[in-house]
């Protein structure tokens, strides 16, 4: 797997921790929530920094063509 | 005390033993693999924090251990006995190779196994097993999304710093401190199986009353046989999970470490048995992702995880097997 699947990898855990909610105890679903959250916030920032990866190759391309 | 409660309490004491020598051995997986501490040095540092958490920590886990699995009325001599004899049977097969499976749910699969072959399905608390299963899926999965997140703090923090080989000194000094967290943690979450284990027995023996919290002797002793077993501890496990899973540096054994302690704080506080080994793993998988999801070995990963899909299945079988030939008796 390569840098570029963090951000999926990532949102697969958030998502997994969103699922899991309805069966968890009520005292304890917070916990599945804040993960969530957490695993979307790494999936949103690295999913930027792939953006700014892309774009920075991109553009060290047009000034080495 | 009558000598068959004895005698079930030394075998208790004895799971107890195995699961420092199976399990505990993973507090000093990552302080091993960074070579900030030698592996006798870590076994010894492990042993004594893994007897220090009685200081800290309450008895919540035991307390699940013991009410919230199986009915307690179905918690007799024979089938406590058939859940730890199961437990020590697939922990010793999972030790022979090499798998670092779960202890802890080797025991809640063993115990669910001799209750059921005593009494039926019905015998199973659904509500404790489900808050065991939900976490046996979240506990990981916290474990990587905390170390991934510690680690990456620390590298924002000091990523402008250029005294690199004082950095390092630093962190190797701050793992000490994180391999200790992580060792107490291990010993609350662990050395209170052994404990719940030992306070349903003396329910059931009517030594204390069903409301009873566990008596100072049984944490003392239990604290005292997990320290042994983390001195005597498995070897195969420590290098199966310090350096193939994924290569680590002090800084990134730092900070697994933190993270699977700070997951173990909390699960100890909410007496929710979960397995250290989990933790642990998912925390060294959160910091190799920081490099990239190639810097994991997944293959040795996804070993892992069939040994833990397979371990309440396993010793849920073993211990029922067990119980067979008890109830004939």
């Amino acid at each position: 797997m390569g840098a570029g699947r963090r951000p999926l990898f990532f949102f697969a855990l958030g998502l997994i921790c969103l699922l899991l909610a309805p069966v968890t105890p009520g005292e304890f679903r917070w916990v599945n929530y804040s993960m969530f959250g957490l695993a979307l916030f790494w999936t949103i920032a690295l999913g930027l920094e792939e953006v700014g990866n892309l774009r920075e190759g991109e553009g060290r391309n047009r000034d080495g063509g | 005390m009558n000598l068959a409660l004895v005698s079930i309490v030394a075998v208790a004491l004895a799971f107890d033993f195995f699961n420092g020598f199976h399990d505990a051995a993973n507090s000093i997986a990552t302080v091993v693999s960074t070579r900030v501490l030698s592996p006798r040095l870590a076994v010894a540092w492990a042993a004594f924090f893994n007897f220090a958490a009685f200081l800290i920590f309450g008895t919540a886990v035991a307390s699940t251990i013991a009410k919230d699995v199986v009915d307690q009325r179905v918690l007799t001599n024979p089938v406590i006995f058939s859940g730890l004899v199961g437990a020590i049977v697939w922990d010793v097969i999972t030790w022979y190779l090499g798998l670092p499976t779960s202890s802890s749910h080797a025991l809640v699969g063993g115990m669910a196994g001799a209750a059921v072959g005593s009494a039926g399905w019905h015998a199973l608390i659904a509500s404790g097993l489900q808050k065991i299963a939900v976490f046996i899926v979240l506990s990981p999965i916290i474990g990587l999304l905390l170390g991934f997140s510690i680690l990456v703090l620390v590298y924002w923090a000091f990523h402008r710093s250029r005294k690199v080989h004082r950095l390092n000194r630093g962190f190797r000094r701050a793992q000490l401190v994180s391999a200790a967290a992580f060792s107490l943690g291990h010993g609350a979450n662990d050395a209170q199986k052994t404990m719940g284990v030992i306070l349903a027995l003396l329910i059931a023996n009517g030594v204390v009353g069903k409301t009873a919290s566990v008596p100072l002797w049984v944490v003392l002793s239990a604290h005292t046989a997990i320290g042994l077993g983390t001195l005597f501890g498995g070897w195969r496990i420590v290098h199966t999970m310090g350096s193939r899973i994924t290569k680590l540096n002090p800084v990134a054994g730092m900070s697994a470490e933190l993270a699977a302690a700070v997951t173990l704080f909390f699960t100890a506080h909410a007496g929710i048995p979960v397995s250290t080994t989990h933790t642990i793993t998912g925390a060294i998988v959160g910091v190799g992702t920081t490099q990239r999801l190639g810097a994991v070995r997944w293959g040795i990963a996804s070993r892992v995880v069939w040994a833990w899909v397979l371990t309440i299945p396993g010793a849920f079988v073993v211990a029922w097997l067990v119980f067979q030939p008890i109830r004939a008796l």
